[in-house]
């Protein structure tokens, strides 16, 4: 190898690799491009941290999380620790001593009725039990409480004798519990502490109900979106940008003015039930408001728009040669549709569906308003739990499962369908 | 043409294998944009169909495949009136400009298509598919998407497609338009190689000049929904009958004037700077009539000892260096500009800015043409 050669071998070396003064300016100039980039997105992230992720995570720690009692008879917990609620004997004289103080304690400073509702959930008809003894209490002496409350207490109402108060009230202090849990799965523990099926099945029905009323108004947007979503992508520009519009009218128009205009049409006596009894299809109006289809039929019109968007937009996208094409190699116009421009449209049908989907499923407003009891979906009850039943724990509780149920869904649907595959505009 | 012309093709001769028959088209119901078009196709004859972008090639394309219906006139194939055909029982072969290949099909599955929905058994369609791979040389391809292909195999796998069912006849709608200079030529000689070996009548359309220059037995220029010439290649570049088609194919220098006398086959016309020079086409405009005299930026020359038979002065602005050849730019004193172009060699003159330049053509060099524009 003569001595060009060799130097020209240097040179190539150099060429392809970078110095390492190179490399740290490159490095640097990198860094710097993230720093910027990170300070455009700065803002949304505070939002989203703020708005989002925290309350999210507030809601998951709040279904475990339950210090309510611990907080109002933290003396009497102690005490029930080193009590086993396994047993069928009720818990000593002094724990029940000490509670008795407690008890009293509370009906002065008027907390004895939260405990009271606390202790209920747990055991049916103890709020009575609670409320009426820390009355009785109340005007006793607290130094005499401390030595024969427990005495006190067996006279004041025979449950206080029963060793099933005592095992809610211990199971009621736990800090942290999975009882919220239990409860939003129709579980429950027995007196050994073993999970058992609650007589009464609720929140997995309405589950259930839930999900197959989201794949029911997802099926439906899909059928009445996908001939018009064709039609635009093939209509000329001014009639597509026309019909556009009312697509889109909806997202204009206030949500709660749709889903009351539904009533104004569904009702007994509404414009559907009196155009049928007009042209005399029935004689008698058919009950549509307050029922499961009335959730279906109003929740279908106001989600449509969110099949018919990404439907549009990747239909618009498919080139019209396509279908020439094949029916220029011999394919007749339907199978050639199915074969051909079907399996083009699977991206944007299936945003939309993902998207109709997952908005449905957690609804609110429209079952609400135009349910009845029969319409009703598992946001509803959570809603329930959180205004009028005051029992946040629960309502967290179903919530995370209805998060949880949604990324197990959006899982599956990744594995059939892949998400890489959706587009959304 | 008549009614009587259809009659008599009724039987339809490998002469007239496709015909285009008096057809008009019209999109919105008031106007033209095919306007009487008769075009007589032969049997494994190569056509073009060029012109300007909206001058209805394409339309004329689509309906004979039977994607436009037809809004007077008709179209048979093989003495047969086609209008009342569906697209997908006419038999013809389409080559798309973006190629069409079916994104979610490999491309066995793309071409094993025409044939599956011909209901052919899968051990023929097999072999065909393979074959036709091999046709285009794209025997690896089988099992890949068109998405992992370039534009140049996409475009070969679209060919290979459009010929797997045998059709006799092949449609193609710009089918090069969507690659770059190199490839384009390559696919063209492979285009030509493909219709010399399987012998299919192929309808081209196209805006490129020289690629129907290249390719073609005949080329029909269009414009405006009529057509111009339709003609041989060489017949199209050197006589071309009219302005619109010289100026459209290839590159002219185009001087204003009026044709002065015709003598024996030999017409005088006065250019606009006063000059005096003969043509001898057959197609000049009648005596006393303007016409545009059209030189071709090589068969205009710069004066060096010897002078042809015409002559003219202007003065050289400027000249590019092309490679091969060298483009000299000069103008006269009414302000037309002249090309010339020349082989890059030793002769090739250097010239200074403003220089008084004689330039010289011969009598069958130039043209005398309508003045339309």
């Amino acid at each position: 190898m003569s001595q060009s050669d060799l130097s020209m071998n240097n040179n190539m070396e150099v060429r392809s690799v970078l110095t390492a003064e190179e490399m740290a300016q490159s490095r640097k100039m990198q860094r710097r491009r993230k720093v910027i980039a990170f300070a455009f997105v700065t803002p949304l992230l505070l939002f989203v941290l703020i708005a989002f992720i925290a309350p999210i995570g507030t809601m998951l720690y709040r279904s475990v999380y339950h210090p309510t009692v611990a907080q109002l008879i933290p003396d009497t917990l102690d005490a029930l620790s080193g009590w086993d609620e396994t047993t069928d004997i009720r818990p000593d004289d002094a724990v029940l001593n000490r509670f008795s103080v407690e008890l009293k304690q509370l009906a002065m400073t008027r907390k004895s009725g939260k405990l009271g509702e606390e202790i209920n959930r747990a055991m049916p008809g103890t709020s009575s039990v609670i409320k009426s003894t820390a009355r009785k209490f109340k005007k006793l002496d607290t130094e005499l409480l401390r030595n024969e409350g427990a005495t006190r207490l067996l006279a004041s109402k025979p449950q206080w004798k029963e060793v099933e108060i005592w095992r809610a009230m211990k199971a009621s202090g736990a800090v942290f519990t999975s009882s919220s849990y239990l409860t939003a799965l129709d579980l429950d523990r027995n007196a050994a502490g073993e999970i058992v099926a609650r007589d009464t099945q609720v929140y997995i029905q309405l589950y259930l109900k839930s999900l197959k009323i989201a794949l029911m108004i997802t099926f439906l947007t899909a059928v009445i979106g996908f001939p018009l979503s064709y039609y635009l992508a093939t209509a000329s520009p001014k009639t597509a940008n026309t019909l556009m519009v009312f697509v889109l009218l909806p997202f204009w128009t206030s949500l709660l003015v749709r889903t009351t205009s539904w009533i104004a049409l569904l009702q007994t006596n509404g414009v559907v039930n009196t155009f049928l009894k007009a042209i005399h299809v029935i004689t008698d109006p058919i009950e549509m408001l307050y029922t499961q289809s009335a959730t279906v039929i109003a929740m279908t019109h106001i989600l449509l728009p969110f099949m018919i968007l990404p439907l549009y937009s990747v239909m618009k996208g498919i080139d019209p040669s396509y279908l020439r094409a094949a029916m220029s190699l011999g394919a007749k116009p339907i199978p050639a549709f199915i074969r051909i421009y079907l399996p083009m449209t699977v991206p944007g049908l299936s945003a939309g569906a993902l998207l109709v989907f997952i908005i449905s499923i957690g609804y609110y407003i429209t079952p609400a308003l135009v349910g009845g009891t029969d319409g009703q979906m598992i946001s509803n009850i959570i809603a329930f739990h959180m205004q009028s039943s005051n029992n946040w724990e629960l309502a967290a509780a179903l919530g995370s499962l209805l998060l949880a149920l949604i990324l197990i869904l959006y899982w599956v649907y990744d594995r059939l369908v892949g998400v890489s595959n959706i587009k959304l505009g | 043409m008549t009614d009587t012309s259809i009659a008599d093709s009724s039987h339809g001769t490998n002469d007239q294998y496709v015909r285009f028959v008096n057809v008009k088209k019209s999109y919105d119901q008031r106007i033209l944009v095919v306007k009487d078009f008769n075009l007589d196709i032969k049997k494994g004859e190569f056509v073009t169909l060029l012109g300007p972008s909206g001058s209805g090639k394409t339309t004329c394309l689509m309906m004979l495949a039977g994607f436009e219906d037809v809004t007077s006139g008709s179209i048979l194939v093989n003495g047969e009136p086609v209008t009342d055909i569906a697209p997908y029982h006419r038999n013809i072969g389409m080559v798309f400009q973006h190629y069409a290949l079916f994104p979610h099909m490999t491309i066995a599955e793309n071409l094993a298509y025409p044939l599956k929905v011909r209901k052919i058994s899968a051990s023929e369609v097999e072999r065909r598919v393979k074959e036709s791979l091999a046709l285009v040389e794209l025997n690896d391809f089988a099992k890949r998407y068109p998405g992992q292909l370039s534009g140049g195999q996409k475009q070969r796998v679209a060919l290979a497609r459009s010929l797997i069912f045998e059709p006799s006849i092949v449609l193609m709608d710009e089918p090069l338009g969507a690659l770059d200079k190199n490839l384009r030529e390559q696919m063209q000689f492979e285009i030509k190689r493909l219709h010399e070996d399987l012998g299919f009548t192929a309808i081209y359309v196209t805006h490129d000049q020289t690629e129907a220059l290249t390719m073609s037995d005949r080329v029909a220029v269009f414009n405006d929904g009529i057509v111009e010439q339709c003609a041989a290649p060489e017949v199209l570049y050197e006589q071309p009958a009219n302005s619109f088609v010289a100026n459209f194919i290839g590159e002219n220098n185009r001087i204003p004037g009026t044709v002065k006398r015709i003598e024996n086959g030999l017409a005088q016309v006065e250019l606009i700077d006063g000059t005096l020079a003969t043509t001898g086409n057959k197609n000049c405009p009648a005596e006393g009539a303007p016409c545009t005299l059209t030189i071709r930026p090589e068969n205009l020359f710069i004066a060096s000892k010897h002078s042809m038979e015409n002559s003219i002065q202007a003065s050289f602005m400027t000249r590019l260096y092309v490679g091969d050849s060298i483009r000299y730019f000069f103008k006269l004193s009414s302000g037309t500009e002249l090309m010339v172009k020349t082989l890059n060699d030793q002769h090739a003159p250097v010239l200074e800015r403003g220089a008084m330049t004689q330039l010289t053509w011969s009598t069958t060099g130039g043209l005398a043409l309508d003045r339309s524009e």
